[in-house]
């Protein structure tokens, strides 16, 4: 759907010239949604606004459908741009304007009928559940209700790609909840391929297929989603998926445990989901103590880790361990009850 | 009683003669400063046409015409209004200089008033495939429309000033009859009524602005 090729952009600020994107290289694929993560100023505004060439790039080439959209004169580009929806961290509502009215402007730059219009506007009312607020003005929706009627906005002219600049930064996390399952039910309903750039490791968690991670304008990894959470292999994307790992409570290791034995398991995908510790429990002789755990879900894949200690006779614990061992799980021994 | 008949004879004729030079130099001063604020905006460094070129060039010629005193502009301007109205003294010459004076300041104030909104708006609107003339008449000028209803109304009040100037030098309405019967025959209470009559209409022009401005937002 989108491929973009040696993409450059440098800004002049006087006599220094600053790589905001340093040679990027993306495949999008057409109805994926796709993360694009990094930190404040790593250059992911300024590659997300070169899709839609809000930013023009330097050099470089961006494909989309097949078509260069660099060589767009201003025409082609006005009437590409009604094909690729863009939604706003703040949102960028007009003021003056109702949400009826927000979510028809779009239909009033591309000429649309007054007919087709006003049904189009009722459909993507309902498609983001706002129909009883068509009259309220932007002043009176709160964070949520705004984005969804940028979202609705985005829709309105049946865009085939979505470009979302930080869709969740300005709301509280139960919001962020909401606006990321109605772009992921949208994703599914139409088939829409997204690009959502973020520094929010649980949006890719939620919703993104495959994730990049951009840092001084280059992308340093880009794979998967669930690839870059089990093994992140730059020091940045690791501090990124960090907030997921789990640490042995404080308190724990101030104290000696000297009879059990400690251990982490990371939970490969396919096993989080079985019933491992307790049937490991029933079959040796052992206490399982969870310290600390964390499990996520990456959309239908289970993810996590678990601090267990171990305690009981020797030979039963080691057992258990073992069996462990033998369902092709990464364990992590952190104490081994001898020291 | 002998005030009242005098004031009766006197203020109403004064009265319309600034409504008329008001109503029509403000309006000839917002169509001339309306469209130089909106170039001044839109060219302006990062905008939707950028263009250093015609900004440096308007900015100074704003600059240049808000320097010069209004009384020195008002007969450096007589020969045009001659050109324009036939004659270069009376009410409907001086229109044409407080048109010409306050042109640009209301470019000022419209080119306050389009900055004043949010670019990311501006954006959002070029996001949807939006022309320049879409952006200006369907964000910039629609979202602004608050706070340009509160400039031309500052603009008004100006003028109001302005045409008591005007007045002296040839012009009539309220500051002709403050000078000729307040100053030079020394008739304090002719001189206190038309400050009163102007007093109100500066109160009617800005409560009025201040509602329509107030209901026309939605913040």
């Amino acid at each position: 759907m989108i491929e973009i090729s040696d993409l450059k952009k440098i800004y002049n600020q006087g006599d220094m010239q600053v790589d905001a994107i340093n040679n990027v290289n993306l495949h999008i694929p057409t109805g994926c949604i796709y993360g694009i993560i990094g930190l404040s100023g790593a250059g992911k505004s300024s590659l997300l606004r070169c899709i839609n060439r809000l930013e023009e790039p330097t050099s470089g080439s961006i494909y989309v459908k097949g078509k260069n959209i660099m060589e767009y004169n201003k025409q082609q580009l006005s009437d590409y741009r009604k094909s690729v929806g863009m939604i706003f961290q703040h949102f960028h509502l007009l003021t003056r304007k109702n949400v009826f009215q927000n979510i028809s402007f779009p239909l009033d730059i591309s000429g649309l009928d007054k007919e087709k219009k006003i049904s189009r506007v009722n459909e993507l009312l309902e498609l983001v559940g706002l129909s009883h607020k068509a009259d309220s003005y932007p002043s009176q929706l709160s964070g949520g209700e705004k984005q969804r009627v940028g979202i609705a906005r985005a829709l309105a002219n049946n865009p085939e790609v979505l470009l979302c600049d930080e869709p969740t930064s300005a709301l509280d996390p139960q919001t962020t909840q909401s606006i990321l399952s109605l772009l992921k039910e949208i994703n599914s309903k139409l088939k829409i391929t997204m690009v959502i750039i973020t520094h929010q490791m649980e949006v890719v968690k939620g919703i993104c297929n495959r994730v990049a991670v951009i840092d001084q304008g280059k992308i340093i990894e880009e794979n998967t989603v669930l690839d870059v959470f089990s093994s992140p292999k730059d020091r940045i994307t690791k501090a990124f998926v960090e907030d997921l790992n789990v640490e042995i409570p404080l308190e724990y290791t101030k104290k000696k445990h000297p009879e059990v034995k400690l251990i982490k398991i990371h939970f490969p995908p396919a096993n989080a989901s079985k019933p491992i510790i307790s049937q490991m429990i029933k079959n040796y002789e052992v206490d399982a103590n969870i310290l600390a755990g964390n499990i996520n879900y990456i959309q239908d894949n289970a993810y996590g880790q678990l601090i267990i200690e171990l305690s009981g006779k020797e030979l039963e614990v080691d057992n258990a361990f073992n069996s462990l061992l033998n369902q092709n799980l990464k364990i992590e021994v952190i104490n081994n009850g001898n020291n | 009683m002998e005030i009242i008949e005098k004031l009766i004879t006197l203020l109403p004729a004064s009265i319309l003669e600034t409504i008329y030079m008001v109503a029509f130099s403000s309006f000839f001063s917002v169509l001339l400063g309306m469209p130089l604020g909106i170039i001044l905006v839109i060219t302006k460094k990062g905008h939707i046409c950028e263009k250093k070129g015609i900004n440096d060039f308007l900015n100074t010629i704003i600059n240049i015409t808000r320097s010069i005193p209004f009384l020195i502009l008002m007969i450096l301007v007589f020969p045009l209004s001659k050109i324009i109205v036939g004659k270069q003294i009376g009410t409907t010459a001086a229109i044409v200089p407080l048109s010409i004076a306050a042109a640009p300041f209301v470019a000022r104030v419209i080119e306050n008033a389009l900055l004043e909104i949010d670019p990311g708006v501006i954006e959002a609107a070029q996001s949807m495939g939006a022309r320049p003339i879409q952006v200006i008449y369907k964000v910039l000028l629609s979202e602004s429309l608050p706070s340009l209803v509160l400039g031309v109304t500052m603009t008004i009040i100006n003028l109001i000033g302005f045409s008591a100037m005007a007045g002296a030098i040839g012009g009539g309405g309220l500051g002709d009859l403050a000078i000729r019967y307040g100053y030079h025959r020394y008739q304090m209470d002719v001189m206190i009524a038309t400050i009163i009559v102007l007093v109100i209409m500066v109160q009617i022009v800005q409560s009025i602005g201040n509602k329509l401005s107030k209901q026309l937002s939605k913040k």
